[in-house]
C-alpha cells in the first residue's frame, strides 16, 4: 500500500538524519579496521579475523536496531507527531507497518555499509570473497528485523526505557532458551514443570537459529533447509508481533 | 454538511462530551468554550484521534472517520507537533502524499501548489529551513498550512489563532474568509470570544460537555455584548444542573 | 484488520503462534539430522581479554550450554564435555559449582563410554581446590568418590577435613566429614594418617587439627577400653558414659575436641550423639 511505502520512506529519511546513527556507524567502521591490526598483533589467524568482524557487525547492528526499535515509533506517538498522521486517510496499521519496513530500510543500509567494509577486510587479508560471511550477515539481518518487530511492539505499551529493558531481555534470553530446555533434559525435570519450561521454550523468540558465525568462519556451509526455516521463522514471528501490535495500537487513545 | 449525533465520550466515569447532537451547515462554525471544556476531544473524535464511547458524528452522510471523508477534510491540531528535522516544504509533501493525493507524483507540479499555499500563510521563506528553527508562530502557520494541501471541502482547526501575534491574527482570520469565498467549510474550536464575534456565522457553546446553545452569532447575542451573553448562558446551565441535583 | 471482532484477531494470533511454534519445531528436527557441529574459535584468553570483566557471566552461559552434554558422555562417551568444561574453567576458574558438579556426577559414568571418568573427576576436584571459590563440595565428593569408589581411606580422610574446614559448610556435612573414620575398623588406620600429617607438616593449623584427630580417636580407644572392663566387672555393658563415670571405671568423661558429646550404642562401642550438634556448627548458607 502508497501509505506504507511513504511512512517508510519517511521514516528512513529522518532516523539517516540521525547523528546519533552515524556516530554508531563510524565507529563501527573504525571497529572492523581497527582489526587488521589486531589481526596483526594478537588474532593472527583468518578465522579470529572474521569472527571479530561479524561478531563486530552482529553487535552493532543490535544497539541500532535496539535505539531505533524502542525510540522511533515510541516518540512519534508521544511527542503527538501521529497527530498530523492518524487524522488523515491512514490506518494505524499502515502508519506501524510504515515504521517498521522504514526501520528495516535503515538496518538494511547499516548492514550493507558494515558488509562491505567486512567484505573488503577479508579480501585483504586474503582471505577471498566471504560467501558464507555475508550468508551469516544475512542471518544476522533476519534477526535484527525480528528484533525491530519485538521493540515495535514493546513500545505499543511501554516508555521507552521498559521497552529498552524487556527488549535487552530478549535479546539475551533469545540465545541460551535452547540450552536452557537441554538443561531441563539434563537434570531430568519432568511432569508440569518440563511442559512449562517447553512452552517457554517454543514461545520465546528462539534467536539461536540466526547465528551460523561459528560454521561461516570455519567455512562450513550453512544447511539450505536451516536457512530457508529460519526464514520462515523470522517472517512468521514477526507477523505475529505485528499483528499483536497492530491490535494494541488501534485500540489506544492517543 | 457535517452531523453529531448523540455524541459521548466517557473517561473514568466522567462524560466528557455529554449526548452531543447538532447538525452544521454554515460557512464558518465556531466551537466556543473554556479549557478542558471538550472541544478539543470533539474534534479529535472528528478525525479519529479518539473513538467516541457512543454516538456518531458524519460527513456528508458518511461516517467521519471513513477514508473518503478524511480526503475532503484538513485537520489542524491544537499545538501542532511535526517531525523537527523536515522542512516545510517536505512536510507539506508527506502530508499531501498521506492525504492521497495522485498528484503528489507529479513533483514539479505539486511544489508550485505547496509554495502557494506557505506564501499564503505567510511562511514561503522558511520553506526549506527544518522544522526545528521555525518560531511558535510559524509553526502554527505550517500546521494550518498542511490542512489545505489536499483542497478541502471541510476544515478543522484546533485553536488556530493560538500563539499568534496580533498580526498574525489578522492575517489568518483573513485566509478563514478567503477559504468561505472558495466554497469551503471551516470548524474552528477557539476560547477567544472576540475571534467568535469576528469569523464565525454560527456559535456552538460547549460547557463541561454540554452544549448548551448552537446557532448564529447574531441571534445569540441580540444585543449585548458576547461575554456577557456566554457568562449568562453558562449560568443558567449551571442552575438548571443545581435545581436538578435536588429533586 | 479494521472489522475484525475481537475473538477472530485472538485466533488469528493464536494461529500465527502456532505457525512459529510448528516451524521451530521443524528447525529442530532438521539440526538434529543435520547435527553440524564445529569447534569455538575463540580461545578463552581472548575471551578473557575482551569480555569486559565479565569472567564469571560468560563462564556462566557456557556452563549452561556444556551441562547438557554429559548425557552424551553418558551414552557415547563424547568427550566434549570435558573439554567445554576445560574451556570454560578456563575463562573463569573461580567458578566453582562446574567442578563439583563434575566431581559427583563422572564417577557415576559407565566404565565401558568412558573408562577415566573416575580418575578425570580427580583432576578437576584437585583444579578446583586450586583455582575455585571455596567450595565445600569440591571436597567432599572427592573423599566420597575416594571412599566409595577407590576405597582409598587416607585420601577420603584428608579431603572430609578440608570440607569441614571450608567455610560455609552446612552443619550436617560438617558433622559428617569431621565423624568420618571413627568407626572401629577404621579407627586405626585413621589414627596412623593423622599422626603422620602431624609429624609432617609445619603449618600450625594444620598441627593442630591432626593433634585434635588424634585426641579424639585416643578418646574413643580410651572409651572402648573403659566399656570392655565395665563388661568385665558388671556383665553388661554400659549404655552411658556417666555410668562409667559413676561407678569409678574411669574419673571424668572425655572432653571431645570437637565438642561432640560421646555415647554409647549396643555393644559397649563409643560413637558420638549426632542429635545434639555442637553450638559452633551451624547450618550454614551455601554458595
Amino acid at each position: 500500500m502508497r501509505n506504507i511505502w511513504t511512512i517508510a520512506r519517511n521514516t528512513f529519511k529522518l532516523e539517516v538524519r540521525d547523528k546519533i546513527l552515524y556516530g554508531i556507524i563510524i565507529f563501527a567502521i573504525l571497529y572492523i579496521f581497527f582489526e587488521i591490526f589486531l589481526g596483526d598483533l594478537v588474532l593472527k589467524e583468518l578465522p579470529m579475523v572474521k569472527s571479530f568482524g561479524l561478531t563486530g557487525i552482529y553487535f552493532f547492528n543490535a544497539i541500532i536496531a535496539l535505539f531505533l526499535g524502542t525510540t522511533s515509533f515510541f516518540k512519534d506517538i508521544d511527542r503527538k507527531v501521529v497527530y498530523f498522521i492518524i487524522s488523515k486517510p491512514v490506518s494505524r496499521a499502515q502508519f506501524l507497518l510504515g515504521k517498521f519496513f522504514g526501520l528495516c530500510l535503515v538496518l538494511l543500509m547499516t548492514t550493507a555499509v558494515l558488509a562491505v567494509a567486512y567484505i573488503a577486510l577479508i579480501a585483504y587479508e586474503q582471505g577471498g570473497f566471504d560467501v558464507l560471511g555475508l550468508a551469516a550477515i544475512f542471518m544476522q539481518y533476519l534477526e535484527m528485523a525480528l528484533f525491530l518487530a519485538f521493540a515495535i511492539f514493546v513500545s505499543t505499551f511501554s516508555s521507552s526505557l521498559l521497552s529498552i529493558v524487556y527488549t535487552s531481555a530478549v535479546f539475551f534470553l533469545g540465545h541460551i532458551v535452547s540450552a536452557l530446555i537441554a538443561d531441563a533434559q539434563a537434570v531430568k525435570i519432568t511432569g508440569v514443570k518440563f511442559i512449562l519450561v517447553e512452552i517457554f521454550y517454543y514461545v520465546f523468540p528462539n534467536l539461536e537459529k540466526f547465528d551460523v558465525r561459528n560454521l561461516a568462519i570455519h567455512d562450513v556451509a550453512t544447511p539450505a533447509l536451516s536457512v530457508v526455516l529460519a526464514l520462515a521463522y523470522a517472517v512468521a514471528y514477526i507477523t505475529f508481533l505485528l499483528s499483536a501490535s497492530v491490535w494494541i495500537f488501534n485500540k489506544k487513545e492517543i | 454538511m457535517v452531523e453529531f449525533s448523540h455524541l459521548t465520550k466517557t473517561y473514568k466515569k466522567r462524560n466528557v462530551v455529554d449526548g452531543f447532537s447538532l447538525v452544521v451547515d454554515v460557512p464558518i462554525f465556531g466551537f466556543l468554550g473554556q479549557n478542558g471544556a471538550g472541544k478539543t476531544t470533539i474534534m479529535k473524535m472528528i478525525v479519529g484521534l479518539l473513538a467516541p464511547t457512543s454516538g456518531t458524528i458524519t460527513i456528508d452522510g458518511v461516517a467521519s472517520t471513513n477514508e473518503a471523508s478524511k480526503k475532503k477534510m484538513g485537520y489542524m491540531p491544537e499545538t501542532p507537533y511535526f517531525y523537527e528535522r523536515m522542512t516545510g516544504l517536505e512536510f507539506m509533501r508527506f502530508c499531501d502524499e498521506l492525504d492521497g493525493s495522485e498528484h503528489a507524483r507529479s513533483k514539479k507540479g505539486r511544489i508550485a501548489h505547496y509554495e502557494s499555499i506557505l506564501k499564503k500563510v505567510g511562511i514561503f521563506n522558511a520553506r526549506n529551513a527544518e522544522i526545528k528553527t521555525y518560531s511558535k508562530g510559524m509553526r502554527q502557520r505550517l500546521g494550518f498550512a498542511q490542512a489545505l494541501v489536499n483542497d478541502p471541502e471541510y476544515l478543522f482547526l484546533d485553536e488556530p489563532l493560538d500563539g499568534l501575534d496580533p498580526i498574525g491574527r489578522r492575517e489568518m482570520k483573513e485566509v478563514m474568509l478567503d477559504l468561505k469565498k472558495e466554497g469551503r467549510k471551516v470548524f474552528l474550536n477557539t476560547h477567544i470570544l472576540y475571534d467568535v464575534e469576528e469569523t464565525c456565522d454560527a456559535v456552538g457553546i460547549i460547557h463541561e460537555g454540554h452544549l448548551l446553545y448552537a446557532g448564529p452569532v447574531k441571534a445569540f447575542t441580540a444585543g449585548k455584548h458576547l461575554e456577557e451573553r456566554f457568562m449568562e448562558t453558562v449560568a443558567a446551565h449551571e442552575k438548571t444542573l443545581a435545581v436538578n441535583a435536588r429533586q | 484488520m479494521s472489522r475484525f471482532g475481537a475473538f477472530s484477531k485472538t485466533v488469528f494470533l493464536f494461529i500465527l503462534l502456532l505457525l512459529v511454534v510448528l516451524i521451530q519445531y521443524e528447525y529442530d528436527a532438521t539440526l538434529r539430522a543435520l547435527s553440524v557441529s564445529v569447534p569455538s574459535t575463540l580461545s578463552p584468553e581472548m575471551v578473557r581479554l575482551t569480555d569486559m570483566g565479565f569472567n564469571s557471566t560468560v563462564a556462566s552461559f557456557l556452563w549452561a550450554g556444556t551441562m547438557p552434554e554429559i548425557l552424551d558422555l553418558f551414552i557415547n562417551g563424547h568427550t566434549e564435555y570435558i573439554s567445554d568444561l576445560a574451556y570454560l574453567n578456563a575463562v573463569d576458574p573461580k567458578l566453582s559449582y562446574p567442578y563439583a558438579f563434575s566431581v559427583l556426577t563422572l564417577p557415576a559414568v559407565p566404565t565401558s563410554s568412558y573408562p577415566a571418568a573416575i580418575s578425570e573427576s580427580f583432576v578437576i576436584g584437585r583444579e578446583g581446590l586450586a583455582n575455585a571459590d571455596a567450595d565445600w563440595r569440591i571436597p567432599y565428593y572427592m573423599a566420597i568418590n575416594y571412599y566409595l569408589d577407590e576405597n582409598d581411606l587416607k585420601d577420603a580422610t584428608w579431603y572430609f577435613n578440608i570440607a569441614a574446614n571450608t567455610p560455609g559448610v552446612p552443619g550436617y556435612a560438617e558433622s559428617f566429614a569431621l565423624n568420618f573414620g571413627i568407626g572401629a575398623n577404621d579407627r586405626d588406620k585413621v589414627k596412623a594418617l593423622w599422626e603422620t600429617i602431624y609429624e609432617s607438616t609445619n603449618d600450625p593449623d594444620t598441627k593442630a587439627r591432626a593433634a585434635a584427630y588424634v585426641e579424639r580417636l585416643d578418646d574413643f580407644d580410651y572409651l572402648q577400653q573403659a566399656a570392655g572392663i565395665y563388661k568385665q566387672k558388671y556383665g553388661a555393658y554400659p549404655t552411658s558414659t556417666e555410668e562409667l563415670v559413676t561407678t569409678g571405671v574411669i574419673p571424668a568423661v572425655p572432653v571431645d575436641p570437637f565438642g561432640y558429646t560421646f555415647i554409647f550404642r549396643a555393644g559397649g562401642v563409643p560413637d558420638i550423639d549426632l542429635t545434639h550438634l555442637p553450638a559452633y556448627i551451624q547450618e550454614a548458607p551455601q554458595e
